[in-house]
């Protein structure tokens, strides 16, 4: 109970960290006012009314948008590893079961996720209704949805993954891989430019990271499918859904091998760990 | 009232082998240990004695043979040996947790024992339960004594330690060398891994050199 308390505390201040830099580098309202969905657009990639176009500068601006999520998981990715370093003789000693214990882990990872995402989404729109005229709208209620629960599970999924290579790499290299593989994500979103043929339109499909940018997504729902406008065909909420728990899933149950199987042949990666 | 005497219980290893990347790290050991005995083991760094605990604990597996307990195979028929206590290397507790805290966590997995006895188990290495420092502001001494109140708090069968006075004072390590004897008396099986003959010399009924993996014949300990 206590080491949660610590760490929820932690995460939702980076969330905080995080929500001040999103509303204040990445809501512009043009004309003075925003609608919510617009805002919502605009956190996941949109620059103004126009959908994410990979230019140089706005895959800087992407590679931008990540920073806090990148400082998230490299805290988060510490969680299970630190407890790892622990449990591995104090706790394995007295409950074999490492199968449970690293199911708790991961759930207070995936909690620790949660809170970081509500608490930057949370603090990016109230900030942005301090300073500008925000018009709640139902389509951006749904993709505020659509965000929290996207980003929610990305950020898992890449939170446990450093958990996992920290154990074996230690947490510097642990976050050297998972960052740089998210980097290369983001660099591949220049893919988009030639969706129309196979092969960039399949690994853009996989790329868990456009499947974040809400600014490419198709809806059945026509408010809010008017209120995206997106040109691109290929992105849809429930495939996203579908790609990024694929990945987590994925994650999660690999994870649980490794775990099981692993001989605890040292307590620590490196000195005392982050 | 639990009656905390252990009952005899025999600890095998059978020609264990552990190699790791290529390298043995462990050959050919052969061990049978019984309950209300201290064994000591001495070598020097990197000579094994803390991969051999992790192999007879089941923290790690073994490349050849096997561990056994009272005929029942360690890795197959448990996963790791049942009611241990153990110290290994200088692995920590919690840091933003106070001593108490500590305990009181991992004292709520098995659920053997109440806020009495952790109290009491603190209170037998020298600390104080009441102490509200985290543990990431503990001395290495201080450190050190905790890590034995949670070897020895829940009362365990085996207690496994490794290096179990470093970073003590004479009166630390005095203390802790009086409830090593007391849980022998209560009938533990205790394993003790030193570089210190000293801690050997007062401690250990019988002694097993490890060298480069490879444990040579016991000595009955004079005293």
């Amino acid at each position: 109970m206590y080491r949660i308390r610590y760490d929820t505390l932690v995460a939702a201040l980076i969330g905080l960290l995080s929500g001040v830099l999103s509303a204040m580098l990445f809501v512009r309202p043009y004309t003075g006012s925003i609608t919510l969905s617009e805002m919502v657009l605009q956190l996941s990639g949109s620059r103004g009314t126009y959908e994410f176009n990979p230019s140089l500068s706005e895959i800087m601006g992407m590679f931008t948008r990540f920073i806090p999520i990148f400082l998230f998981e490299f805290y988060g990715g510490t969680v299970m590893y630190r407890n790892f370093c622990t449990a591995s003789i104090y706790i394995f000693t007295r409950n074999p079961n490492r199968s449970r214990w690293y199911f708790r882990e991961t759930a207070r990872v995936l909690l620790l996720s949660v809170v970081f995402a509500a608490v930057s989404l949370i603090t990016a729109v109230l900030l942005s209704m301090v300073q500008y005229d925000v018009i709640t709208n139902y389509p951006g209620v749904l993709l505020s949805i659509y965000h929290f629960v996207l980003f929610s599970i990305w950020i898992t999924t890449a939170t446990i993954l450093l958990n996992l290579f920290s154990i074996i790499f230690g947490t510097h290299v642990a976050a050297l891989i998972v960052i740089g593989l998210q980097a290369i994500c983001i660099a591949a979103l220049s893919l988009i430019e030639i969706e129309d043929q196979l092969l960039p339109a399949v690994l853009l499909q996989i790329n868990p990271i456009a499947n974040l940018i809400l600014g490419w997504f198709h809806s059945r729902i026509p408010a809010l499918d008017e209120a995206i406008f997106s040109p691109h065909k290929g992105f849809s909420f429930v495939p996203a859904l579908f790609v990024v728990s694929s990945y987590c899933l994925l994650t999660v149950l690999s994870g649980r091998q490794f775990i099981l199987h692993r001989d605890i042949l040292s307590s620590n990666a490196e000195l005392d760990g982050v | 009232m639990q009656n905390w005497m252990v009952f005899s219980m025999l600890l095998c290893a059978k020609d264990i082998c552990k190699k790791i990347r290529g390298k043995t790290v462990l050959s050919h050991v052969n061990l049978e240990l019984e309950s209300g005995t201290i064994y000591g083991f001495v070598g020097r760094n990197g000579s094994g004695k803390t991969m051999l605990f992790r192999a007879l604990s089941g923290l790690i597996s073994v490349s050849s043979g096997e561990v056994t307990l009272d005929g029942k195979v360690l890795r197959k028929d448990f996963s790791v040996l049942p009611n241990l206590g153990i110290i290994l290397e200088t692995t920590g507790l919690y840091p933003n947790l106070t001593g108490i805290e500590n305990l009181s966590y991992l004292a709520s997995i098995q659920k053997r024992i109440g806020l009495e006895e952790i109290k009491r188990a603190i209170r037998r290495v020298g600390l104080d339960p009441e102490d509200k420092r985290t543990y990431r502001k503990y001395s290495m001494g201080m450190k050190q004594r905790l890590a034995l109140a949670q070897a020895v708090m829940e009362r365990p069968d085996i207690i496994m330690l490794d290096e179990p006075t470093n970073g003590l004072d004479e009166d630390g390590v005095d203390m802790i060398r009086k409830l090593i004897l007391a849980e022998k008396e209560r009938g533990a099986m205790i394993l003790v891994a030193s570089h210190n003959k000293e801690d050997i010399h007062i401690l250990a009924d019988q002694v097993y050199r490890i060298s480069a993996g490879v444990v040579s014949q016991r000595e009955e300990n004079v005293q």
